[in-house]
């Protein structure tokens, strides 16, 4: 086994340098970790970037059914299309289990409510949009709300989307977008980031399989 | 032989996830240029490869195999959902971006390191004519220098299940195999 001895200035030691403030970060003594559908473990806690353009989107995806040992989740007794609840510190814990254009319509006006700027987007199972790209200025930094804990519904097993904005990180002229819906029946997906406004329409076409 | 790290700790403590990741930092990055071309991308599934396992930490059991094997199943499920956000067309990034921690000399070493490992591009390509399980067994245990029984526990199945879809992914990489092959010849000068 060859160790990566340390080589200051280079990006093996820049990422180094990143994870161990994301390890300091971590709570003491974690809350145990769910066990999730096979083929999906990961995809919750975030996934990397494509494309030639600065990075914008962040993708969410929730599956259905967990297995396993659960931590005690807050009960939920139904399926909401979206809640909105404020957490220490000024920010929007978002959950989201979108059926449809008016749930996504009602998601955003509510978060203009509450102040921050957002497109909400609501794409029916096997579409996308034209241009996933939809902010003004694509080289401008990637700003992200965080993933939140996918907590799983009380009386639904379903494991939901959840993440959470710090109104903070929206500055002047940013835009909060959010777009997604369901995957088949027991899964949904969304992306989500916060960049330059005005933010493009979302032309909905096919997505390819 | 995988040094024998305390993979639990590795999610709360920095100096044990810094010595796991200069163990391993090399083979991430091996594992992600044989399967992408760019290394922009390479430098963000290498970063999201670790923040999974810092977040997998906590859940790691020492039936899943050596550490690296544990590692490699980490990094398959972080390649497996850039895949399906491919198709998806999302534009996303992790939580923190690897391309943001680049610089002009880091691309260059990267590219070097994508061009090196062209020959097992071609493979991993051919292996998309394999179904999912078969491909996840020839990976670990062809590219990645796996034994059969370290492969079967990084994929949670029996060694018999591992070895029967071993047999079958070879026997049906003949084809795929032979068109490789074709084509290194003809980019032969004459």
């Amino acid at each position: 086994m060859t160790l990566y001895p340390p080589q200051q200035g280079t990006f093996e030691e820049r990422l180094l340098e990143q994870c161990r403030q994301y390890v300091a970060e971590q709570p003491a003594t974690p809350a145990p970790r769910r066990r999730r559908a096979p083929g999906w473990g990961l995809v919750a806690s975030g996934l990397a970037a494509a494309g030639l353009a600065a990075a914008l989107m962040l993708p969410l995806l929730a599956d259905g059914a967990a297995t396993g040992p659960r931590p005690a989740p807050p009960r939920e007794t139904t399926m909401d299309a979206f809640t909105i609840s404020a957490e220490q510190g000024g920010a929007l814990r978002l959950t989201l289990w979108l059926r449809g254009p008016g749930d996504a319509a009602a998601l955003e006006r509510q978060l203009k409510a509450t102040g921050v700027d957002a497109d909400v987007t609501y794409l029916p199972d096997g579409k996308t949009c034209a241009d996933i790209n939809r902010f003004a200025n694509t080289d401008a930094p990637s700003k992200f709300p965080r993933p939140g804990e996918q907590r799983v519904g009380a009386s639904t097993g379903l494991r939901i989307p959840e993440f959470l904005v710090e109104p903070s990180r929206i500055g002047p002229g940013d835009a909060l977008v959010v777009m997604g819906g369901p995957i088949g029946t027991t899964q949904q997906g969304y992306s989500y980031g916060i960049g330059p406004g005005p933010i493009s329409e979302c032309v909905l076409v096919d997505r390819k399989p | 032989m995988s040094r024998q790290h305390d993979i639990p700790q590795i999610g709360r403590d920095p100096d044990a996830f810094e010595a796991f990741y200069r163990a391993h930092i090399e083979a991430v990055q091996r594992f992600v240029a044989r399967r992408v071309d760019d290394p922009y991308l390479a430098a963000d599934l290498t970063a999201e490869v670790f923040l999974a396992a810092v977040d997998s930490a906590a859940s790691y059991q020492r039936d899943r195999g050596v550490p690296l094997a544990w590692l490699y199943g980490v990094a398959r499920n972080v390649l497996a959902a850039e895949r399906r956000r491919a198709a998806r067309g999302a534009r996303a990034t992790s939580r923190f971006a690897g391309r943001e921690l680049l610089d002009a000399d880091d691309i260059a070493r990267i590219d070097d390191r994508i061009d090196a490992e062209a020959r097992s591009r071609e493979l991993y390509a051919a292996m998309d004519r394999l179904s999912d399980a078969e491909r996840a067994v020839l990976e670990l245990v062809a590219l990645e220098g796996l034994t059969v029984g370290d492969a079967a526990r990084a994929l949670r199945i029996s060694a018999t299940a591992a070895r029967v879809r071993l047999h079958r992914a070879r026997r049906n990489m003949r084809d795929s195999l032979s068109t490789v092959r074709h084509l290194e010849a003809v980019e032969v000068p004459s």
